[in-house]
């Protein structure tokens, strides 16, 4: 490293504090505004991710930093990288919104999709939490327009 | 079933959306009345396309089949086994299929109302065209009229779909156009006068929609093609001395280049090869020369249909729409031998035909948003 690195600390919400290059925390948006805006004092709060969450993002800006690593290297990190609890991706999503990640929020949501794809509507509200605000009526009618994607 | 993913915000969600495959994607729609409206935002829509084109799995071979009454057939020593997963579906059998494919959209006529109607094989939405639009097309789905033709295009520079409609009247050629999806659009005349070599009989009875141009016809010494983009037709030419044998549909779909089999004059070498469009010169592909004799016009592929008692159920003729993941084709077959059949009944075998097929890109654009 060259002696010009500069280090920025994070502090996560569950007070837990990460040191990490600017140059690889700048993977974020939100912390990159902050240092260009020249607002970073001595730490910089996270109060939307816990420890977990932000251990798992660094290992990520971490590995797409290293030098000289192969596309098929980084392919087969991201394949392993997204295969983690259901909890973890929604931080993960949360986390990558928050820092306004793109790379990290589009390989998350993709990730979503390809696990809800196959799941009924009654899933996928009991997955996200929805009420289902039709009328019996208005809702046939639109399963109706689509059979198709019932079959 | 747990509730994994709460709280998260309409942009996310929208997000997660843009990922999901055509089929899940119109099923979700009646989870809720923010996610059907979020589901219409064209941009949303815009950003589902952008994703399906990278997507592998997004990108089908479009089938389209002529049905034939229970038939027996034996098996040939030839036979290939290929077992392609189909969705097959049927459209109503007082229509017909009056238009070329293009980027899994098609015209489709109506014998009951005489009206044309769009077809977007993804959703399976039909809609009528608009009155302004009818009132101008006066072909009959005649397949064996040589003249007028309904072609549907896409401009790949303003993204719109386009109607070209290619007649006759009193002997003479003539063609106009209509951009889809903007509002007071008008049929526009297309000047032929620059084209006095172009006739009537340069069109053949299929024509091959492909990456903003239209293919309209193959006489041995040129093929006519029209560019959605700059409306202006043009020809391809041969490379030096041969002349085009025929266009293999098939290896066209799989590959997304216009494959034509040449014949070398004074020979029966036949070349394989495709026609890069925009450098406008023919590109033979390495080692893949084929003689006649070794052309492999006696194979039948059999293909595997499943649970397909209903289509075969139908004792007059019916065309069907079929469609395959590309990921799983083979990388070439040999077009026009392909016969499906079912799986289960070997010796019995009614069968269905491939009329044409072509590759698209799942699209679940809504037909309101082309017919306005």
């Amino acid at each position: 490293m060259s002696s010009s690195t500069k280090f920025l600390t994070l502090k996560t919400c569950d007070d837990k504090k990460f040191v990490l290059d600017e140059a690889i925390a700048v993977r974020s948006q939100t912390i990159k505004n902050m240092v260009e805006d020249d607002c970073v004092s001595n730490v910089i709060p996270l109060p939307n991710v816990n420890s977990k969450t932000m251990t798992k993002v660094i290992e990520y800006w971490k590995k797409h930093s290293e030098e000289g690593v192969s596309k098929d290297v980084l392919m087969d990190f991201d394949k392993a990288f997204v295969k983690v609890h259901h909890s973890i991706l929604h931080a993960l999503i949360l986390a990558a919104n928050f820092l306004n990640d793109k790379e990290i929020l589009d390989m998350m949501c993709q990730e979503v999709a390809d696990r809800i794809k196959g799941k009924t509507p009654e899933e996928i509200r009991k997955e996200f939490d929805i009420k289902n605000d039709f009328t019996p009526e208005e809702e046939e009618e639109i399963r109706k327009e689509n059979a198709w994607a019932f079959e | 079933m747990e509730t994994h993913y709460q709280h998260l915000s309409h942009d996310i969600v929208s997000e997660i959306l843009t990922y999901l495959p055509a089929k899940s994607f119109m099923r979700f729609k009646c989870i809720s009345k923010a996610w059907n409206t979020t589901m219409q935002d064209p941009n949303i829509i815009r950003l589902h396309y952008a994703r399906s084109q990278v997507c592998p799995s997004a990108s089908r071979l479009l089938f389209q089949l002529n049905t034939r009454p229970k038939r027996h057939w034996g098996r040939g020593h030839e036979s290939i086994d290929l077992w392609l997963q189909l969705d097959y579906f049927f459209y109503d059998e007082d229509m017909a299929i009056c238009s070329n494919h293009c980027n899994g959209f098609v015209c489709l006529y109506s014998y009951k109302d005489s009206q044309f109607y769009l077809f977007n094989v993804t959703t399976r939405e039909i809609k009528v065209f608009p009155t302004y639009v009818n009132e101008e097309i006066r072909i009959t789905p005649n397949f064996n009229c040589p003249f007028d033709k309904l072609v549907l295009g896409f401009d790949q520079v303003t993204e719109n779909f386009k109607l070209l409609l290619l007649f006759t009247r009193d002997y003479t050629f003539e063609a106009k156009i209509l951009t889809l999806g903007v509002t007071n659009s008008t049929w526009r005349k297309i000047d032929l006068f620059k084209y006095r070599s172009i006739s009537c009989d340069d069109f053949g009875d299929e024509c091959i929609y492909l990456n903003g141009v239209v293919y309209l016809g193959w006489p041995a010494h040129y093929m006519v093609y029209f560019n959605f983009a700059d409306e202006e037709f043009g020809y391809v030419l041969p490379p030096p001395q041969t002349y085009f044998s025929h266009l293999s549909i098939m290896d066209t779909a799989i590959w997304g280049k216009l494959a034509i089999y040449c014949i070398k004059k004074n020979s029966d070498r036949q070349y394989f090869g495709y026609v890069d469009i925009k450098k406008e010169v023919y590109i033979t592909l390495e080692k893949v020369y084929i003689s006649r004799e070794n052309l492999p016009v006696h194979i039948d592929v059999i293909a595997a249909l499943l649970g397909t008692e209903k289509m075969y159920d139908k004792t007059k003729k019916a065309y069907v729409f079929a469609t395959t993941s590309v990921v799983g084709a083979p990388a070439s077959m040999p077009a026009n031998c392909i016969r499906f059949t079912e799986h289960s009944n070997i010796t019995k075998r009614p069968y269905a035909n491939i009329a044409f097929v072509s590759r698209f890109v799942e699209n679940i654009t809504p037909l309101k948003y082309l017919l306005v």
